[in-house]
């Protein structure tokens, strides 16, 4: 029995929609089967909170007067590009500060700006006929602003390689501390609450779709950077996801402090946590199967992260279950596991967007076009010093 | 009994007086955290004290009588939960098990008793919401 999402939403506005979180629809899933499930529920919403450091912002600041073609620009001492129309400007997440470094990044003056805050701006330029201002300095806050609105080329990692350390030394990492001799292995994927685990054929999920971004309303605006969608078979018939990736936008004029962070990874850099929620229709049994998937059945590799490649080798497949308890058997050895994406806060998102939608605030959206779904991932073939 | 964690900082040309066994035969139980000491600089130590309320009250009396500092960490002072998103990360580097997650509610949760103070958690926690016990020192 298919249903289309027209036909959710009209359910939706009469209040009639039937609306469970990720982690809801498993359990129920696991009781009553999946064919009953699709019968019964209409919309499942997904969600992740984790480090994503392909994220900035598009600001537009409003001119001056006399105008100043805007070259040079700092935000709160961390520099923002230049490159675009004269007031314009791109801050990126990871862009650490001058003074501060990676204490103090891009991510840090998205949340304060977010949150109400009063930054720095400060901006130089030669001078042209038409812009004849050289610099300028001035406190701002989100408000002033024309336009504001957080656009992030990768997002939403489907999927993401666990992390240990082989070495002998301690390595600091974009996926935390590791500890020598394989002492622990970390993670950051909320698993079964993964929005692109949960429809990883991107049946539903495409450019359009609208989504809880930070708390406020954001849209998928394209394929994320780095892409891949590959998927094997394991032999007991489960899938092995790679890793899918979206580009997201919002306003971040709607974005709530709670469903985002700036954070510091030590010795690596700046990053910033993104909330992200997303609804999914229950659009067939198809789609209510992949829906059912649990953590015990969606897997992802342990990597030796001691070893700088691009190619790491595979040390164990994991599933979510098993990184979930706490510990995983390598070789004879109990590691302990640590997540880095937080699971309490993407089941915030997912108790959230779910009320949005039984209260028939948040609509769901026709994808305007499909995304591409043979993605492949090439590396650079070139010399590296 | 009661148990208390001690930050001890020795002026320089303190490391003569036998201040760990002088506290043992006051009936005090010690478990030596962290140590830093050496001729000529400032030494620092992190104690793990057991012994009766009298007792310990009688210990501290007895280190500021030779005129080391004496700082007590008390449970609430390291981890700023307002910043804290439940990330888990520094569970990684935690050697003690002071901090957890809970694996029903997916918080972080935190056991003064089991800290050891070495600090590995402060710099691992990506929101900086785990500072210096040094710095927050009462």
């Amino acid at each position: 029995m298919a249903k289309t999402i027209s036909e959710i939403n009209e359910k939706i506005k009469q209040g009639k929609a039937v609306v469970f979180t990720a982690e809801q629809a498993v359990a129920m899933a696991a009781e009553q089967g999946v064919a009953e499930c699709a019968k019964k529920i209409d919309v499942v919403t997904a969600a992740t909170f984790g480090a994503m450091c392909s994220s900035g912002a598009m600001l537009n600041f409003g001119h001056t007067d006399p105008p100043i073609r805007m070259g040079e620009i700092t935000l709160n001492d961390v520099s923002a590009y230049g490159g675009l129309a004269a007031v314009d400007t791109y801050i990126g997440a990871t862009q650490p500060s001058k003074h501060k470094g990676i204490e103090y990044g891009g991510a840090h003056v998205i949340e304060d700006l977010i949150a109400g805050k009063e930054i720095e701006l400060h901006a130089t330029s030669d001078g042209t006929d038409c812009y004849t201002g050289e610099e300028v300095r001035t406190k701002l806050t989100l408000s002033d602003l024309n336009q504001a609105y957080m656009f992030n080329p990768r997002n939403a990692y489907q999927n993401y390689s666990a992390a240990t350390n082989a070495t002998d030394t301690l390595k600091r990492t974009y996926m935390g501390t590791l500890l020598p001799n394989m002492g622990n292995i970390t993670y950051s994927t909320s698993g079964e609450m993964s929005p692109l685990l949960k429809d990883p054929k991107l049946r539903t999920i495409g450019i359009g779709t609208k989504i809880l971004l930070c708390g406020g309303e954001g849209y998928v605006a394209f394929e994320g950077t780095q892409a891949v969608n590959k998927a094997s078979e394991l032999d007991n018939g489960d899938m092995h996801y790679a890793g899918y990736t979206l580009s997201v936008i919002g306003d971040l004029k709607g974005m709530s402090s709670e469903y985002i962070k700036a954070a510091t990874f030590e010795g690596y850099g700046t990053t910033l946590y993104v909330g992200m929620g997303v609804p999914i229709p229950v659009i067939d049994e198809d789609m209510m199967a992949d829906l059912a998937v649990d953590n015990a059945h969606l897997y992802t590799h342990v990597q030796d992260y001691g070893v700088s490649t691009s190619a790491r080798e595979n040390i164990k497949r994991v599933s979510y279950a098993q990184l979930r308890s706490g510990q995983v058997d390598i070789g004879g050895k109990k590691v302990k596991t640590a997540p880095l994406s937080s699971l309490f806060k993407a089941r915030k998102i997912a108790v959230e967007l779910q009320g949005k939608i039984l209260s028939g605030e948040f609509i769901m959206t026709q994808p305007v076009a499909t995304l591409p779904y043979n993605a492949q991932f090439k590396g650079l073939n070139a010399e590296v010093k | 009994m009661s148990k208390m964690k001690l930050g001890l900082l020795f002026p320089p040309e303190h490391t003569e007086e036998p201040i760990i066994t002088k506290l043992v035969k006051q009936g005090l139980s010690l478990n030596i955290l962290k140590a830093s000491i050496s001729q000529g600089n400032k030494g620092k130590m992190i104690l793990e004290v057991t012994g009766t309320d009298d007792d310990i009250a009688k210990g501290i009396d007895y280190l500021e009588g030779q005129d080391i500092s004496i700082k007590v960490y008390t449970n609430s002072v390291i981890r700023y939960e307002e910043k804290c998103m439940h990330c888990g990360a520094c569970t990684a580097v935690c050697p003690s098990g002071a901090l957890v997650m809970n694996t029903g509610s997916w918080e972080l949760e935190f056991d003064m008793d089991k800290c050891v103070l070495c600090g590995h958690c402060i710099s691992a926690c990506p929101a900086r919401a785990i500072k210096n016990f040094e710095e927050v020192l009462r």
